[in-house]
């Protein structure tokens, strides 16, 4: 540690929400043999102490008895942005400890790893600046010493961090994902007030920590950074959290940024994730878009994934989804509730049920890009493709079966049985695992992210190109859409990690007429047969799903009450249940109303429409193989009903 | 901007050029000839014997379904090894399954699953032995019927496993507090009608009717043999239980249950192996006598169990997990999980008589909070317990952690780590006895895993037990365990050949069979298993020790290492490190280089 000693860093001072620029290169004190991860490690330090000291201050005032908001709100932005210089080491160090305590959602969690439901009160910034807006000095008070004492809790933690440059260079790159999915979103500031302020800071430091690494840079990397940073920084002349220009900051910024500095990584022989685990992450490391069909890997949410031979799995998996040989009266197959040509969802508000009789519980959901979730139906009942499909399979409303007639019946037709024997050569059986595993397969081969929202996003040109662009800004800004819709995926997958599937609870209507309306009885998570998740605090709540092909997969909500964008957009506008006066109490949505203005609204919706794209993913197989018994030959590819 | 200059006056005397390199070159012509050093196959063999989902088990006629073949439950836990001496097979293979979920064909709720398994003559791996039971099913693998026996069971997760003959008992952890709950809505347990209590030999219970969602949260006996249910432990009370054992006179029963509080029982049968009868006591640390007996001749106490021996004072642990009995001291002990934030959990319980132990305080006077009843009072890491059998005293065999400062040099952080240690085992090597840890970590904050990017991994840990006063650092990690997989169940043959071990959920992109709960053998333990080899650590120049039974190479310094293929291609890269996992690495040649350019060609057989 001693080397640590030789320096000091310059004491930062700033005014809360006045912008700092430029000021950065002036902390490159250095010392001889130093690498640049123990100089960004020291300044992480030193950073994080002047955390501390806001935080102690903002304690001091409340404790000398400061009663004006303006005050203590001053002070407590003046930590947030602190905390914003803190960030990205902080949440890259120990991501539970912060989500726990110290920036986390300010809702109701259950207890991890015990034998019992426990649930825990929020807590941490979030939830204090939820305090601050309803101006509650008590909450406020005991919140804010809580957080303080969580802040200080981890220093005590120091002596165990060991930065390399990977570990920079990964937190930078996941620090870009965090600012620009949950920063500029508003995700993490409830009241809105000090959002681009805290995304300036970011984008600073994120500009300083990449400084320490210039003088190893080849010169045109170097002036590509310099170049990069000022481009993003006229992003935030002269603007509020409505006005700012969300889709040029990624464009221009956000996404050349992301690849420029896993080029930097590698031009410095800087090793990557890949080389270091084993183990799968839900993000890709290598993508170099944000914007690219794998920036998330697919292995990492299925069940059986890297078991090789994927092609043939793949076709196989096809001609399984598509044929009704599956469900035990030979007339349904997964293809009847989700239909190509309808971004595998059915139009349906309910899928009609086995034998015609009556409707399944909820509405039929698109399947492309399904697979980068972690949880699956409405109510997040299932953990991976594999296990949703025997839900399915069992379910005495869908194919009402089981394994064992299945089995019987694929391993009289000739063609399955070779077929099955070719894509698992080592297995050479038609059994759970073989069918579970080769219709997963399909569905894993079902991911795109290439519809003209991210081809415009790749500089490409396509039609209505400046609604879209309106349309995008309002649904990750003024509209919110994007807090829960995350970017990129815009479904309910937790960034940075896009691990954790999120559900959400809105007071959706059992009818679309407002006036007949009342909060509709399904309890979704709640009733989900998870013992653990049996929370008061889960009931009504149902899954976010994803925004892309949303144009082909009306009716919308999980009990397809709402048919059309408008109808959901306009549910939304007016704070949804709330504005419906049918919300729960547990309800998740903001109370208050959007005010959107119309054209705001046909520009969010044609931004929506833009995220449409099926591309080789439509097609059917040809013809179902042939069974030993003749009267199941003319069974219909995808289905009778 | 003259600090500026300085740095780069500074870059360009010690040599480094603008775009200098930050770490190991990704490919490398390996020409020069190297010492060469042979790893050679792994003494241990590892043996997947039982498949959660895969496997199919033999049912009996259940809810007027008739028996039959039915894929077996997941989420595998504790495994209890019951000994054959009649024949020259190794003996049973209890396995429970911790789940609740409906099931027409295997009953509701959770379960167990039993199979018998012999050893191959010439290479000691595991052979599973076809059955036929005296109710005529026939197969491997037998499901333990519950629901027509002493009725189903829920959350399966610890058990006992007797020392002297191997008797089973599975344990009902997870705690069930009304009929709705454990129907939830017909996907858990769907007859929730009244039970009367029957067979179960207990008289004070026999008879007696009580609520369906009481008859859950039990020690509850099982006939590895027949597969089948032999009686819920009323006697021993209702609790959270989690691990348990039978002490060598098959009179004494110590009972942990997994709670915040957790209370520790102790349970004396009037005759060798009837446990029908006897005494039932709950542990007091501060009371002179230490066991504090409690009426089980009153149903009605034992269905409050806690509630009862709070109010008469008990200790109150931080979740109690497996109890374990070391046959090398004769002593047992205990995994003390530990809750993160346990006030909110304890303090009612301590405002109606509970106390809480002694090592609670002295942590706490540690942490500086006012004691455990503190709400900021913490407890991240979990700890192992020793009971002294003869003086009845619980001490701290051993902190998880690290957990302050003073514990352990932080520049071995995190090589040297523990943390919410779970199961608990021993094994017994050519006499010398070792502990077997297993952790099932409560999160991922505060050290409990590396920071940065990782992927949450529950270990399996050796201890010597020969070692006066170990510590963190005496902590052996067993390798060879699947990707992301937690670790449950260790179990030992008496034998000391093999150790079995569960991985339940494993992550979900190991190659089949991996991706589904699994249950191990590793066999070879006798083959001269050493747990370090001998060397000189911070040499001058590198050297590797390979280490055959534990898939590692050491190295005799602590440096950045790459590790490249034949061809010269870097596949890994491994910081600050002391040792290299091989265990993944395919048989073949492989070169291994250090920051200092010093390379090795290794040989992996």
């Amino acid at each position: 540690m001693g080397f640590f000693m030789l320096f000091r860093i310059m004491k930062n001072t700033w005014i809360i929400l006045v912008a700092f620029v430029g000021i950065i290169n002036g902390h490159l004190f250095a010392q001889e043999g130093l690498k640049p991860s123990q100089i960004i490690q020291k300044n992480f330090v030193e950073e994080y102490d002047e955390l501390l000291k806001e935080a102690d201050q903002l304690q001091q005032l409340l404790e000398e008895g400061e009663e004006e908001w303006t005050a203590i709100e001053e002070q407590f932005f003046k930590c947030r942005i602190a905390y914003k210089r803190s960030e990205m080491f902080f949440e890259y160090l120990d991501r539970e400890f912060v989500k726990d305590h110290i920036n986390g959602a300010p809702l109701p969690k259950i207890e991890r790893k015990t034998p019992d439901l426990t649930v825990l009160d929020p807590s941490g910034f979030q939830t204090c600046e939820e305090a601050l807006v309803e101006e509650d000095l008590d909450g406020f008070k005991k919140l804010s010493e809580k957080l303080n004492m969580r802040l200080h809790e981890f220093r005590a933690t120091f002596g165990r961090i060991n930065l390399t440059e990977r570990m920079v260079f990964e937190a930078m790159r996941e620090e870009i994902i965090r600012l620009t999915a949950l920063g500029i979103t508003g995700f993490d500031t409830p009241s809105g007030i000090n959002t681009m302020a805290e995304c300036e800071t970011v984008m600073g430091k994120l500009k300083e920590v990449s400084g320490y690494y210039k003088s190893y840079m080849k010169a045109d990397l170097s002036a590509e950074v310099d170049q990069l940073f000022v481009k993003g920084e006229n992003y935030f002349a002269n603007i509020t959290f409505d006005n700012f220009d969300r889709f040029g900051f990624i464009t221009d910024f956000v996404n050349p940024s992301y690849k420029l500095i896993l080029d930097i990584q590698r031009s410095l022989f800087v090793e990557t994730r890949d080389l270091v685990f084993e183990t799968e992450f839900a993000v890709n490391y290598n993508a170099e878009s944000i914007f690219d069909t794998d920036f998330l890997n697919y292995r990492y949410f299925s069940a059986y994934s890297n078991s090789g031979n994927e092609d043939e799995r793949v076709q196989l998996g096809k001609i399984l989804f598509f044929d009704p040989i599956l469900s035990h009266n030979n007339e349904r197959a997964c293809a009847s509730c989700h239909d190509p040509s309808k971004g595998f969802a059915d139009g349906r508000a309910k899928s009609l049920a086995f034998d015609k009789e009556g409707f399944v519980d909820r509405n039929s959901p698109g399947l492309i890009n399904a697979v980068y979730n972690s949880r699956f139906f409405w109510d997040a009942r299932a953990t991976t493709p594999e296990e949703q499909i025997e839900h399915v399979l069992f379910n005495e409303k869908e194919f009402n079966t089981d394994y064992d007639e299945m089995i019987s019946k694929l391993k009289t037709s000739k063609e399955y049985v070779q077929r099955f024997n070719q894509a698992y050569p080592e297995i050479k059986e038609i059994s759970r695992y073989t069918i579970v595993a080769s219709i997963a397969s399909y569905i894993q081969s079902l991911r795109t992210f290439d519809s003209d929202f991210d081809k415009m996003v790749k500089g490409e040109e396509v039609k209505d190109a400046d609604e879209i662009k309106r349309g995008f800004n309002v649904f990750a800004g003024k509209g919110a859409c994007a807090t829960c819709h995350f970017i990129p995926t815009f479904a309910g997958n937790v960034p940075p990690l896009y691990e954790e599937t999120e559900t959400e609870v809105l007071g959706v209507p059992n009818v679309k007429d407002q006036s007949l309306a009342v909060l509709d009885e399904d309890k979704g998570r709640y009733s989900n047969g998870r013992p653990k998740e049996k929370a008061p605090f889960y009931k009504f709540s149902f899954k976010t799903p994803t925004i892309r092909n949303v144009e082909l997969t009306a009716p919308y909500m999980h009990n397809g009450v709402f048919n059309t964008l408008e109808e959901v957009v306009d549910f939304y506008n007016v704070g949804g249940g709330h504005g419906w006066e049918i919300a729960s109490e547990n309800t998740t949505l903001p109370s208050d109303s959007l005010n959107l203005t119309v054209g705001e609204i046909n520009d969010l919706i044609r931004f929506m429409n833009s995220l449409t794209d099926t591309t080789g993913m439509t097609s059917m197989p040809l013809y179902l193989p042939e069974m030993e018994d003749a009267s199941l030959n003319t069974r219909p590819i995808g289905g009778s009903y | 901007m003259k600090t500026k200059f300085l740095f780069f006056s500074a870059l360009c005397a010690s040599g480094i050029a603008a775009n200098a390199q930050l770490g190991f070159n990704p490919h490398i012509d390996f020409t020069v000839e190297s010492d060469t050093v042979i790893v050679p196959t792994s003494i241990l063999k590892k043996q997947v014997i039982f498949i959660g989902g895969v496997h199919e088990v033999q049912t009996t006629d259940t809810y007027g379904n008739p028996g039959g073949t039915f894929p077996a439950k997941q989420w595998h836990d504790f495994i209890g090894f019951t000994p054959d001496p009649a024949s020259s097979d190794l003996g049973w293979i209890s396995v429970n399954h911790e789940m609740v979920v409906a099931d027409d064909n295997i009953g509701d709720g959770g379960g167990m699953t039993v199979f018998k398994v012999k050893r191959d003559a010439s290479t000691d791996t595991l052979i599973i032995v076809e059955q036929i039971l005296e109710d005529g099913r026939e197969g491997e693998f037998f499901n333990v019927d519950f629901a027509n026996t002493v009725g189903e069971t829920g959350m399966n997760c610890g058990g006992i496993q007797a020392v002297a003959d191997g008797r089973i008992w599975t344990a009902e952890e997870w705690w069930r507090y009304d009929n709705e709950h454990i129907y939830d809505e017909g996907d858990g347990i769907r007859d929730t009608s009244d039970v009367t209590i029957d067979g179960s030999g207990i008289e004070m219970a026999d008879g007696e009717t009580i609520q369906k969602y009481q008859n859950f949260n039990y020690m509850v006996e099982i006939d590895p043999k027949q597969a089948v249910a032999i009686r819920k432990q009323y006697n021993w009370g209702r609790q959270p239980f989690e691990g348990g054992v039978v002490m060598p006179d098959r009179k004494t029963v110590y009972l942990g249950a997994d709670n915040t509080p957790g209370i520790l029982t102790k349970f004396v049968a009037d005759a060798a192996g009837d446990f029908t009868s006897g005494t039932t006591y709950f542990y007091k640390e501060d009371s002179p006598e230490k066991w504090i007996e409690i009426d089980n001749s009153d149903l009605d106490v034992m269905l409050h169990y806690q509630d009862e021996a709070i109010a008469m004072g008990a200790t109150m642990f931080n979740r109690l997990e497996w109890v374990a009995y070391n046959q090398g001291d004769g002593n047992v002990y205990l995994t003390e999980t530990g809750r993160d934030n346990p006030a909110s959990k304890w303090n009612d319980e301590l405002a109606d008589g509970g106390v809480f132990p002694q090592h609670h305080f002295d942590r706490a006077n540690k942490q500086y909070v006012m004691g455990p009843d503190d709400a900021e009072y913490k407890d991240y890491y979990g700890r192992i317990l020793k009971l002294d059998v003869e003086t009845n005293e619980i001490s701290v065999f051993m902190e998880g952690g690290p957990d302050f400062a003073a514990d352990v040099d932080e520049s071995d952080y995190p090589s040297t780590q523990l943390s919410n240690p779970d199961g608990l085992g021993f094994i017994t090597i050519e006499g010398q006895s070792y502990m077997l840890i297993c952790e099932d970590l409560n999160g991922t904050s505060n050290g409990r895993v590396p920071m940065g990017y990782t992927n949450r991994t529950c270990e399996m840990f050796m201890l010597d037990m020969s070692i006066e006063n170990p510590d963190l650092e005496d902590l052996v990690r067993i390798a060879s365990v699947p990707l992301g997989a937690e670790i449950t169940g260790v179990r030992a043959t008496p034998d000391g050949k093999t150790i079995l071990f569960n991985s339940q959920h494993p992550s979900s992109s190991n190659p089949y069979p991996y991706n589904n709960s699994c249950t191990i053998a590793l066999t070879g333990f006798d083959k001269g298993f050493v747990s370090t080899p001998e060397f000189e650590a911070n040499g001058e120049e590198l050297e590797l020790y390979p280490n055959p039974a534990a898939d590692f190479i050491y190295m005799n310094k602590t440096t950045d290492v790459g590790v490249y293929n034949g061809t010269g291609q870097l596949i890994k890269v491994l910081r600050n490190v002391d040792r290299i996992n091989v265990s993944n690495l395919p048989a073949g040649t492989y070169y291994i280089q250090t920051t200092d350019k010093e390379t090795k060609t290794v040989i992996v057989q």
